[in-house]
């Protein structure tokens, strides 16, 4: 109770010295509204949203004013128990050969379907409020409303639950004779009746609290693009750190540590417009733009946490994307357009695997892609989406190269 | 899947009227206690507002679109498959009586003020319209199933059956029937009376409204979950019996005195819960075809500490409600005369209206029925208030 405070008074304080910095109330604005899922009203409605409030004030005279911005987000919806991590070390199973892995403790292996059918997903609500201020200086050439340099420092904060799935407590069980995490007199079920290292999110009452200090330093001499119809063009480079260790209120619960992490990542990207044709009223007809980006992270610490949980769990990625972006016309209405973008990707991931116990697995993969996306959007509402894409190196997984193709109609805000 | 279609077909064809771009708001943001010590938001409403010229010059027009998402937790107050009361007699109905519903509603609205008042951003008289859809879903509460003593639900026992039948209307509450899910329109109509001075630490003045929502089984789109007609009556009266200013637009202290009156009137055979709404602090006014509230609240204002919306405040407040004619969602045509009461203080610290820190405490001294009288204290911090 006394760190739950202490956290509380943390964010008072910060809110309160704010407030001394200079009188003024805080504009709304909406960020995003996730999409819906079948089952839960046709897939139409929204499961989650994030919006938030922010200001500009005058910090440093002179210079460009500060941005303070607080986001609050949330969603509900469910998640999947991953099968590829045992449970009580953390060691990958593409690690091991098959018989050691048929000894291991993986979810949906093993014992786990003693006692009655039991799914690996799970009902995941959770809700994330991030606060930052942001100073910018200097002028960015290609905007001079904005400026050159950024320096972002922040705190995020996320709690989430991993309960049973809604369908559950449905009539009929949704098909479900027994529950994930208990058994039906409500004992927690094995592996849960004991601590996770490998999942600290799903320890003991499966109650999360982490929260982490970001600081970001961004360069940008970028073209301000109002809206995604627009053909982007500039350089921006993003140097993002970020830090959450126990002593900052991660080890609150009687679960013990629950996030004890840092992160570094260094993010480059580089666009240029290659034609663009605007109609009489100033809207696009049709323009294009290439892009190039790399994105080198790692990430340390003795507890990631869920959020922060990096692709096959190796600690350290450099990602290339080249992607070219075709943009078609304007229509009716401001944020009514199509696009098109396709994309090619290499990510190489590397070091050790994170939350593994003892730490001795160490990896190297590539994987490469390549994807095609269609969007149509309409009143910055409704978007319309088809993607098809071919994986042919698939990095430390056994599988055949695969084509895949997904679309889906979204009700989706992005203003 | 036709439905979808339509609904979809129905949005599109409707946003053409928007011109370019938005504006929004955000109305509302809520928290649940089990959820994160009710720090984080579970749901919120909010408003895109569409570019529409005012149709009156000087008074405002407003083409909206709202939505309000999210997740909540609801009291079950009457038994699903007689409708009876539940609070008439409680050792009948010994379980937890709390459970969770997920909920999307959006309303389509247009409003058009009359009288520029010069004072308020309200006109003096507003009239509006909507067009409204909700979809909910309802399910145990989240601390469900979490350990030996959270086996029980509202819908399901410790051994793990149903406490009510799955395959027949419930009457009680016929949003729970079937599968727990519902989907409904309606249409509203109201008009709204605003001559208040408000400055959030002093209030001078009045507000009225008068709003009708319409759930007819012919609805389209509408899964006929729902057949109602709601009239909701409020009256706001305030009046500031003290003030010392900081300025033009801050206070130091001020005392506000708020009397806020509310009648509701139902009539109907399937009147969802969402819509059963009260104001009175701890116990639940029963589901009467007529529901009389009333506040009485004294408030005193701190210091305005830096902007108008960083404020401490404590508030003496009293409730009184009437539950008077037919028991809705019921059969047995039972007719009520009940009346419940409660007082309290509430205190609480206000960040820029966006963050708070609030203790509340207070007494059901005239508890609805049979249920006995009870101290209950909160305290809390949110995110968004």
């Amino acid at each position: 109770m006394k760190r739950f405070l202490g956290f509380v008074l943390l964010l008072l304080t910060l809110l309160t010295n704010l407030a001394a910095a200079e009188s003024y109330s805080l504009d709304a604005y909406i960020e995003a509204v996730t999409g819906g899922v079948s089952g839960f009203g046709l897939g139409l409605f929204p499961l989650g949203t994030t919006f938030g409030f922010e200001k500009y004030i005058s910090m440093i005279p002179g210079k460009h004013k500060a941005e303070f911005q607080i986001e609050l987000s949330f969603a509900f919806n469910n998640r999947t128990l991953s099968e590829d991590y045992d449970y009580l070390t953390g060691r990958p199973r593409w690690a091991l050969t098959h018989n050691e892995a048929e000894a291991g403790h993986y979810f949906g292996s093993g014992k786990w379907n003693e006692g009655g059918e039991r799914a690996l997903s799970y009902f995941n609500p959770r809700s994330d409020i991030d606060i930052y201020l942001d100073q910018g200086f200097w002028d960015n050439p290609l905007y001079s409303k904005g400026s050159l340099f950024n320096v972002r420092l922040g705190y995020n904060v996320r709690y989430a639950m991993a309960r049973e799935e809604v369908v559950f407590s449905l009539p009929g069980h949704g098909g479900l004779s027994s529950p994930v995490f208990v058994w039906n007199d409500g004992t927690p079920r094995e592996p849960f009746n004991s601590s996770l290292p490998a999942y600290p999110w799903l320890n003991g009452s499966r109650n999360v609290f982490t929260d982490y200090l970001y600081l970001l330093l961004s360069l940008n001499m970028d073209r301000d693009t109002p809206t995604d119809a627009e053909p982007e063009e500039g350089i921006s480079v993003d140097l993002l750190f970020e830090a959450g260790p126990s002593w900052l209120f991660n080890n609150m619960s009687e679960m013990g540590v629950q996030s004890d992490y840092y992160l570094v990542s260094l993010f480059a990207e580089e666009k240029m417009e290659i034609f663009s044709m605007e109609q009489a009223n100033g809207w696009n007809w049709m323009n294009m733009y290439i892009g190039h980006s790399n994105t080198l992270k790692y990430v340390a610490g003795s507890v990631v946490p869920e959020n922060k949980m990096p692709d096959d769990r190796l600690r350290g990625s450099l990602e290339d994307r080249i992607w070219v972006h075709f943009n078609g016309p304007q229509f009716m209405a401001g944020d009514c357009y199509t696009n098109v973008e396709l994309n090619l990707y290499n990510t190489l991931m590397f070091g050790s695997v994170a939350n593994e116990q003892d730490n001795s697995t160490r990896a190297i993969e590539l994987q490469s892609g390549f994807s095609a996306r269609f969007q149509l959007r309409l009143f910055g509402f409704i978007r319309f989406e088809y993607q098809v894409g071919y994986e042919f190196i698939r990095g430390i997984w056994p599988d055949e190269p695969r084509w895949w193709q997904n679309s889906a109609l979204q009700f989706y805000v992005s203003i | 899947m036709k439905k979808s279609v339509a609904f979809v077909l129905l949005l599109v064809f409707l946003f053409p009227l928007s011109a370019i771009g938005f504006g929004y708001h955000v109305f509302e943001i809520r928290t649940e206690p089990e959820f994160g010590k009710g720090i984080f938001p579970t749901s919120v409403k909010y408003q895109f507002n569409f570019p529409v010229p005012d149709l009156i010059d000087g008074s405002k027009t407003e083409f909206a679109f709202r939505l309000d998402n999210g997740l909540e937790y609801r009291t079950l107050a009457q038994d699903p498959v007689t409708g009876d009361i539940m609070a008439k007699n409680p050792s009948m109905y010994d379980f937890p009586k709390e459970y969770t519903v997920h909920f999307d509603e959006f309303n389509l609205f247009f409003a058009q003020g009359f009288i520029d008042t010069g004072f308020s951003d309200n006109d003096l008289l507003t009239a509006f319209v909507s067009i409204d859809g909700r979809f909910e879903m309802a399910f145990e509460r989240l601390s469900w199933m979490t350990g030996p003593d959270n086996v029980g639900g509202v819908f399901w026992d410790e051994n793990g059956a149903l406490r009510f039948p799955s395959d027949e209307f419930l009457i009680g509450a016929p949003e729970l029937s079937d599968d727990r899910s519902v989907f409904q329109t309606t249409i509203s109509l109201g008009l709204k009376i605003d001559f208040m001075h408000d400055t959030t630490t002093t209030r001078d003045g009045i507000r009225a409204g008068i709003y009708w929502r319409f759930a007819p089984e012919w609805m389209l789109l509408t899964d006929g979950s729902a057949s109602f007609v709601l009239s909701w009556n409020e009256i706001q009266i305030s009046r500031t019996l003290y003030v010392a200013p900081n300025g033009e637009n801050r206070t130091w202290f001020s005392i506000v005195l708020d009397d806020y009156i509310t009648y509701r009137g139902i009539i109907g055979d399937k009147i969802p819960m969402y819509i059963q709404r009260d104001n009175i602090w701890g116990p639940n006014v029963p589901n009467a075809a007529n529901v009389i509230t009333n506040r009485l609240a004294l408030t005193f204002y701190g210091p305005q500490i830096n902007s108008r919306d960083t404020y401490p405040s404590v508030m003496f407040f009293w409730d009184l409600g009437w539950a008077l004619g037919k028991v809705m969602n019921t059969h047995s045509g039972e007719k009520i005369y009940e009346s419940v009461g409660s007082y309290g203080i509430r205190c609480e610290f206000v960040v820029f209206s966006i963050a708070e820190f609030y203790y509340e405490i207070g007494c059901s001294y005239d508890p609805v029925f049979a249920e006995d009288m009870y101290v209950e204290q909160r305290f809390g911090f949110s995110v968004g208030i």
